[in-house]
């Protein structure tokens, strides 16, 4: 679900769907937890006329941006003042595979074995 | 202890040569990761988890070769991702082995026995196999089952060919000391060149958060462990180090002693934190605000850390900085290793931490520099 709107007082939580326009107050912020992001972002460019870049954006200054695009081999620099919108579009690969995920599906799968086992005895 | 005589001349030349040049920061092990993919998905690991483009990408040999000419330290650690995933890694090794570089492959074995024929066993090349402790232990770090019996097999099968072979453990808050122990009699029954442990680090974004060590802890885990150890023991590690693991010693962290250079460039500051890539391993250094990290930087990131990769690398560079850390080596490496009861007070004097104020802000320097000028 996208959230859009930035006049919120609370600080916003850069997760999956959400959409930073570069005239919010928080836009450096969303740049820099794009950064941390693990999944990929889309970069709305201000020249209209310049194609959406959709990719895995790992560093940033206070200047630019560098992203790998998701469909080229080489990385992109891109000066901030000329990004428009920033959408964190792809899945974050690192949320929902934790510890406590594995441990319960590992009791599941032991119980589901010896419920076989019992069955077939 | 395990490291063999050539590898430890060379590493003794190389910071003494760094020592005569007054140069107090210098790479000792590159950390090269070639690829992120992995054949596993562990729970402690914050390594792999990207987007599918981002795990299909690899550093070719030349940028492998590159990052390692211009690094220049004597040792290169190939962690990942799996190395043994990456399609040209038998090139890659060669050209390291040819640099005569000291190379640790950090593997977790499962593809080793199919894919030992790639490569020709040397004193440069060492399989470092991912065991993070006996059968279940290991299973359950790796998050699959099975992984152990072939991690053994792989293990057996590289030292059948004359490979050297080492192991790395990480420990986490669950370890039982009694097992680890266990364990580290089977590695020597196994016939590993030595074993190199090291406590968990809490990546940002490692599943397993709560699981990860405190300082404190980590003390009184490695004293359990370490404490009373036997002679058979082989460790591929500093004895120093061990001793700081036990809280028998204090070093602040190194972050520069072993850089890390990827896909994105090289990492800054170290190998657990990602606050930015350099394209230069010259303009990482020169970029780094390293007042920022280590336990005494206040730095919130660090406060627990005891990480190898920070800490190995000032235990090194105290051993050949000072005659009192040269003789504790030698007494160490000597008459083994010796580290304080479980039930023991004894604590190390750790420095001051520093109020730590994030980066970007223009007082922070100005006020580093007053620390750094006392």
């Amino acid at each position: 679900m996208a959230e859009t709107n930035s006049s919120d007082s609370h600080k916003r939580n850069f997760s999956h769907g959400v959409t930073v326009d570069s005239k919010d107050a928080d836009f450096m912020e969303a740049i820099r937890a794009a950064v941390d992001y693990r999944g990929d972002v889309t970069i709305e460019l201000l020249d209209q006329k310049k194609k959406k870049l959709e990719g895995f954006l790992f560093n940033s200054t206070e200047e630019v941006i560098d992203i790998f695009p998701k469909d080229s081999p080489r990385k992109e620099s891109i000066l901030v003042n000329e990004l428009n919108r920033i959408i964190f579009s792809g899945e974050d690969q690192a949320a929902g595979k934790g510890w406590d995920d594995w441990v319960k599906k590992r009791e599941q799968i032991k119980t589901q074995s010896s419920r076989l086992s019992e069955a077939h005895t | 202890m395990g490291v063999p005589i050539s590898q430890m001349w060379t590493v003794a030349s190389y910071v003494l040569k760094q020592k005569f040049r007054s140069n107090h920061r210098y790479p000792l092990v590159l950390m090269l990761e070639p690829l992120f993919r992995c054949n596993l998905s562990c729970a402690g690991c914050g390594k792999i988890q990207y987007p599918d483009h981002i795990l299909k990408r690899r550093l070719s040999p030349d940028e492998c070769f590159k990052a390692v000419d211009e690094c220049g330290a004597p040792m290169v650690s190939i962690p990942g991702g799996e190395p043994l995933l990456h399609p040209e890694m038998k090139e890659i090794v060669e050209g390291l082995v040819e640099r005569k570089k000291y190379i640790y492959l950090c593997t977790n074995a499962i593809l080793l026995k199919s894919k030992i024929d790639l490569f020709k066993p040397s004193k440069y090349l060492t399989f470092s196999v991912h065991m993070d402790g006996l059968e279940t232990e290991h299973d359950e770090a790796v998050c699959r089952e099975g992984v152990y019996k072939k991690a053994i097999e792989g293990i057996q099968e590289a030292l059948k060919r004359g490979f050297r072979v080492t192991t790395n453990t990480t420990l986490f808050e669950n370890a039982k000391p009694a097992r680890v122990r266990e364990f580290f009699d089977e590695m020597m029954r196994l016939g590993v060149e030595g074993m190199m442990v090291s406590p968990g680090y809490s990546y940002p974004k490692a599943p397993d958060q709560d699981n990860f060590l405190e300082r404190s802890k980590t003390y009184a885990l490695f004293r359990k462990i370490l404490h009373h150890g036997k002679k058979s023991w082989r460790f591929n590690q500093s004895p120093l180090f061990m001793e700081y693991l036990a809280g028998d010693r204090h070093f602040e962290c190194t972050p520069w002693g072993n850089p890390t250079y990827n896909i994105f460039g090289w990492q800054k500051p170290c190998y657990l934190l990602q606050e930015g890539y350099s394209a230069s391993f010259e303009e990482m250094m020169a970029t780094t605000n390293w007042d920022h990290y280590g336990q005494a930087s206040g730095n919130p990131s660090c406060a627990n850390c005891m990480v190898h990769c920070g800490h190995e690398p000032s235990a090194v560079d105290y051993t050949f900085g000072s005659w009192n850390g040269f003789l504790s080596t030698v007494k160490a490496t000597v008459l083994g290793l010796r580290v304080s009861a479980p039930e023991s007070n004894k604590l190390p004097l750790l420095p001051k931490r520093k109020r730590f104020i994030e980066a970007g802000d223009d007082s922070v320097s100005e006020d580093l520099k007053k620390v750094a000028h006392g």
